[in-house]
């Protein structure tokens, strides 16, 4: 696999990593059903490092829009017992500089947040308003990738991975005590898998 | 040059945590650490009882046990006679905690390194020892440490224990305030009213 | 069919990514410990702080658009430049993961789902005027915490829909104590701690249930060499400014205030003059109070004779520099069947010893008066209150009507009475008792409105949840305190919105009014603000600056007649012959007796914690995780006999519920209580407070005290054993 082809392949990861996130659609579920699951499947068993059962396990053959749609509803949006904001401020110290509540965790439009605000201004990026409060979200911090990946930023992010993408594993942790299960749960554990693992290095 | 120490008046405290959490905010330290705890005594049996409420915190001894042991010369005693910690020189052996009678150390712990600290960024103060400085940074600029600002009770008293004049010196001899524990011999400057 | 192309629906919009960014370019890394104070480049604004609902004066510090510290405000009455630590744990909400980010409604299945503000507003408006024609605007009703924001752009609104069913959250808080004063003193009087010479706190504990300034006023009470007496069940964190603790049984407080009544009058210790110049009946209620001899009420209250006596003497001696604090939830806010009384009889012991309105006695004074533009349409005539507060002849006549029997909503709902509801800034589903008949009642609405900063009990049977700003997003309306020295207060908006989509309360409720054809009736917040201003003479821009103006003083010492019936202190008051009580307060007992082996559950503050909401915030619930503080007070001998260590597993049950806490096995409370916090026990999906502990409202059935319709919070007996016992 030439260099290129292997950021290209990232790229293709982090964007359906990140739509995976979004509101499901019948459209997004069906291409799944039919050609996702076993697209994302190659993709990611082409890093040596990941097992192909491990993947394969984190993938559910089926998915059932009804379902996914109401999974998502409860962990992501409504407010209730379930809910998880997969935003990196929270899972972080709020901040590092002189403040108060430098080492407050749990609080959202901590550095973090700052940080991705900085880097989209720079890159001269926009986000949608929905995600003002949340700039550090993990559909974001993927797509953002997916766009460096695509233009051969590889050293930015191997740099942005290592500072903002640590928090995987608390996230999962997070889930498991909400009792998540089915397809989000795997979803967000095959993402922590694949920065876990440092299959960005690859 | 001063000799900096405090009154702690318990007949006034009612326990309320302020003092704590304005320490913890004015330090930045995360939510469950802090420069000050909290012992509580009941004495006596119903219906003749008492309870003790007593802030502990660091008691910047004239003595100072935790200065005695440490390796690197990190804690030191200041010109105003405040205990204080050289970041870059703190090894983290944790020497000090051992040897404070007063278990006033407080070593920063693994979680709020873990995640969130950007290790590239010159954070130089990872797994050292903290303490109470009394505020240095205030005191400095002529402010009252903020545990002694916020308690609502006027429970706490700062000054300089050499004026025989300053308020602290006058309330000790008044209230008849004594260290905790002088027996342990590090001569702490914090004065208690209980 | 195959779709071989996902679709994709980016959200980041990039023109073009070109080169590189520096990575770590904004990370500031710190050296040392953080040293708050010097922070460069920040702005302080003033606000109020809303730890709890006292409001203190405090100073936030913003940099770069966040916040980074908060103080006191030395200019302000309350907080005179301290805060509690409440403070500091709310200073963070706007950042809270469990804010409401837009309107939310419930769908057919029961689950709720985003909308906009402008269906939210049609649907609300719509249905609302619906019910209205259809069932009447009394079948409206509005919950909220009576601050003046809320008054303006709430109160407002019900009364321009011609509804007068204002409810504000104190029925589960002093229902009772404000009934009992209305009727007795014509309001509720403030007690010049400061300057007393002697001083009674019935339940009520400065130390736990905080307020800085009052906490200050009794240390510099303490300092003067006053006297001070704690009576409560339990010895809380202020015993050790008191001078004696008398641990009384609960639910006889009205005993020990009889009692004294009875030594004042009998050893001539009263203030004879005023009684009977300003007194109305006097006569009847020396009569009756001969029956109250300190021997009767010693069995009541398990305090010894001699100490009744020389509580009363110490008080009769002193007056009129002496006092019995007015307290808030206390002891007989809401509490027991004869919490009314108890309330009567602490204005009258108050009345005996002739301090109304006298340095170092119980002050009525009033805060500046804040008024609008006058060019807002006035709401025309109400329908009667749903609960018949202050309407002879209904059952409930005698309530408070500026606070109202809100407990009582899920019977006005099986009477068909409420259809419609708004709720803010209350939790009446988890803060009244009986959380399944409260979820039931206000379940049972047709329209449940509810408007909060993130998820509560309440909320989550509402049919649309409206997302407020949080404080420090939003600047409110001018507000008035009395005092000797009256001052008017501000919340400035001290950072933008976290959540775009977020309103204030002012906004919300205009812009529904607008819906509904009401807008003459409101303006904008800034206008009324700078009305209110205006007709006081003071800058509203000074008071943007400052965050509170101190006013010439208006107070003027000695008595001013009552706000009464008779214009007089009512030492027999008609209105409760009318209501088929006694016009002299008499002895009522407790409605529940405990049964031999079990215990009466008692409930209070804690003073890092403020209702129901604040065990949400990471800051405070550690504190509480750290020393335990959701365990149950149980008293050593009792425990022992139980065969329960300190911090040993329990079981709390009833019939009602079971539910497991830790033990705190203490001499420091009276063997028939079992004291648990007030703050825990949530119910609502909310982030930092799973497994938070027990809630006291579980375990009390809904109930209704006779006379002020009060809930009657700590009328109910458990038993408590050691779990896996
Ligand atoms: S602030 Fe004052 S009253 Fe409160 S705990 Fe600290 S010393 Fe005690
Ligand atoms: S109290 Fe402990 S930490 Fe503080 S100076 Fe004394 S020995 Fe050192
Ligand atoms: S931990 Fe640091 S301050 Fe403490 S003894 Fe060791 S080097 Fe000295
Ligand atoms: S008492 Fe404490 S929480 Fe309440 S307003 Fe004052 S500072 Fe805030």
């Amino acid at each position: 696999m030439t260099q290129t082809t292997t950021m290209q392949n990232k790229s293709e990861i982090y964007s359906i990593l990140a739509e995976g996130l979004k509101t499901p659609t019948e459209d997004w579920v069906s291409w799944y059903n039919d050609i996702g699951r076993e697209k994302l499947k190659s993709l990611l068993i082409s890093f040596p490092i990941l097992d192909e059962q491990e993947v394969s396990n984190c993938l559910p053959k089926q998915l059932d829009f009804k379902e996914v749609d109401h999974l998502y509803r409860s962990y992501f949006i409504l407010p209730g017992p379930q809910r998880v904001v997969p935003a990196e401020s929270i899972y972080k110290q709020w901040t590092v500089r002189n403040s108060a509540f430098a080492l407050s965790k749990g609080f959202l439009m901590g550095d973090s947040a700052e940080h991705m605000n900085n880097i989209f201004k720079e890159l001269d990026i926009e986000i949608p308003e929905e995600f003002s409060f949340m700039p550090d979200h993990l559909i974001l911090q993927l797509e953002l990738l997916s766009l460096l990946e695509e233009n051969g930023n590889e050293e930015f992010v191997n740099e942005f991975i290592k500072e903002h993408l640590d928090w995987t594993e608390d996230l999962v942790a997070e889930c498991t005590k909400k009792q998540w299960s089915g397809f989000y749960y795997l979803w967000i554990q095959l993402i922590h898998m694949f920065f876990h693992k440092e299959c960005w290095k690859c | 040059m001063a000799r900096y120490g405090m009154l702690i008046d318990t007949i006034k405290c009612v326990n309320c945590y302020a003092c704590s959490l304005a320490c913890q905010t004015q330090n930045g330290l995360p939510d469950d650490e802090n420069f000050i705890y909290f012992l509580e005594k009941e004495e006596g049996t119903f219906p003749n009882v008492k309870r003790d409420f007593l802030p502990v915190q660091c008691q910047h001894c004239d003595e100072p046990a935790c200065e005695e042991v440490c390796p690197t010369g990190a804690t030191y005693k200041d010109e105003d006679g405040i205990v204080v910690l050289d970041n870059s020189k703190c090894i983290g052996c944790k020497y000090c905690g051992v040897a404070c009678p007063y278990s006033a150390r407080v070593q920063l712990h693994d979680s709020m390194y873990k995640k969130g600290t950007y290790e590239d960024a010159g954070r130089e103060y990872n797994y050292t020892v903290e303490k109470c400085r009394f505020c240095k940074e205030l005191v400095d600029n002529g402010e009252q440490p903020a545990c002694v600002t916020t308690c609502i009770s006027n429970a706490r008293i700062f000054g300089d224990l050499d004026d025989p004049e300053s308020e602290l010196s006058k309330a000790i001899v008044e209230k008849k305030a004594k260290p905790l524990r002088a027996d342990l011999g590090t001569k702490p400057k914090i004065y208690y009213v209980r | 069919m195959l779709k071989s192309k996902m679709t994709r629906r980016t959200f980041l919009k990039a023109s073009a990514i070109t080169g590189v960014v520096a990575a770590s370019a904004s990370y500031v890394g710190r050296g040392n410990i953080s040293d708050a104070s010097s922070i460069q480049d920040a702005e302080k604004i003033p606000n109020l702080c809303n730890g709890c609902s006292s409001r203190c004066g405090m100073t936030v510090t913003v940099s770069d658009g966040r916040v980074v510290r908060v103080d006191g405000n030395p200019l302000h009455s309350r907080s005179r430049g301290t805060l509690c630590g409440r403070a500091h744990g709310a200073a963070l909400l706007a950042y809270h993961p469990d804010r409401l980010t837009e309107p939310l409604k419930k769908n057919e299945n029961g689950e709720f789902e985003p909308i906009s503000w402008e269906q939210a507003y049609k649907e609300i408006g719509e249905k609302l005027q619906t019910i209205i024609n259809e069932h009447g605007p009394d079948s409206f009703a509005y919950f909220q915490n009576p601050k003046r924001v809320q008054r303006l752009y709430g109160d407002r609104f019900v009364e321009a829909l011609g509804s007068a069913n204002i409810f504000s959250h104190n029925a589960s808080c002093n229902l009772s104590r404000d009934t009992g004063f209305k009727h007795v003193l014509g309001g509720v009087p403030s007690g010049d701690v400061a300057n007393a010479k002697v001083t009674l706190f019935i339940g009520r504990s400065y130390g736990d249930g905080i307020r800085p300034s009052q906490l200050q006023n009794l240390v510099t009470a303490k300092d003067n060499g006053s006297k001070i007496y704690i009576v409560d069940p339990r010895l809380n964190s202020t015993s050790n400014l008191a001078d004696e603790w008398l641990p009384i049984k609960p639910g006889t407080d009205l005993a020990l205030l009889l009692a004294i009544a009875n030594v004042l009058i009998e050893e001539n210790l009263y203030d004879k003059e005023f009684c009977e110049e300003h007194g109305n009946r006097f006569e009847d209620f020396e009569r009756e109070m001969k029956q109250y001899t300190p021997e009767w009420a010693s069995d009541k209250t398990d305090l010894s004779v001699d100490v009744i006596k020389q509580v009363a003497r110490d008080l009769g001696e002193n007056r009129p520099k002496a006092i019995v604090e007015q307290s808030w939830k206390g002891a007989f806010g809401c509490n027991y069947e004869n919490s009314t009384e108890t309330a009567r009889m602490v204005g009258l012991v108050n009345a005996l010893l002739g301090n109304i309105n006298v340095d170092g006695g119980m002050l009525f004074t009033s805060g500046p008066s804040l008024e609008s533009p006058d060019n807002l349409k006035e709401p025309g005539e109400l329908k009667p209150r749903v609960d018949g507060a202050g309407i002879k002849g209904e059952k409930w006549y005698l309530a408070d009507t500026a606070k109202g029997v809100g407990n009582a909503v899920p019977d006005f709902v099986k009477e068909g009475k409420l259809k419609a509801a708004f709720c803010q800034h209350h939790n009446p589903v988890r803060n009244h008792p009986d959380y399944e008949v409260m979820k039931e009642g206000y379940e049972g609405l047709d329209l449940l409105v509810v408007v909060d900063i993130w998820m509560s009990e309440t909320a989550e049977v509402a049919d649309y949840v409206l997302p407020e700003s949080s404080w420090l997003e939003r600047t409110e309306a001018v507000e008035g305190l009395g005092g000797k020295t009256p001052t008017v207060n501000l919340r400035v908006q001290a950072i933008d919105k976290i959540h775009p989509k977020t309103k204030n309360f002012s906004e919300i409720m205009s812009e529904l009014a607008d819906e509904m054809g009401l807008s003459d009736y409101f303006t904008d917040l800034e206008t009324e603000n700078r009305t209110a201003c205006e007709k006081l003479g003071i800058s509203y821009d000074e008071l943007l600056e400052q965050g509170t103006i101190q006013l010439e003083s208006t107070w003027e010492p000695g008595y001013q007649g009552s706000n009464t019936e008779s214009g007089k202190v009512e030492f027999a008051c008609q209105a409760f012959e009318d209501a088929g009580f006694t016009a002299v307060p008499k002895w009522v007992e407790p409605k529940v007796t405990i049964p031999e082996g079990e215990f009466r559950l008692i409930h209070g503050k804690q003073n890092i914690h403020s209702h129901t909401y604040s065990t949400n915030i990471p800051k405070l619930a550690q504190i509480s995780k750290e020393y335990n503080l959701d365990s149950v007070w149980i008293n050593k001998k009792r425990a022992d006999e139980l065969g329960i260590k300190d911090g040993d597993p329990v079981i709390i049950e009833n019939e009602m519920h079971t539910g497991k806490t830790t033990a705190k096995v203490t001499e420091a409370i009276h063997p028939e209580a079992a004291f648990y916090p007030s703050h825990y026990g949530s119910r609502a999906s909310l982030t930092y407070n799973d497994d938070n502990g027990l809630s006291i409202n579980d375990y009390t059935p809904h109930q209704y005290e006779a006379m002020s319709g009060a809930p009657n919070m700590m009328e109910t007996s458990v038993q408590i054993k050691k779990d896996g016992a």
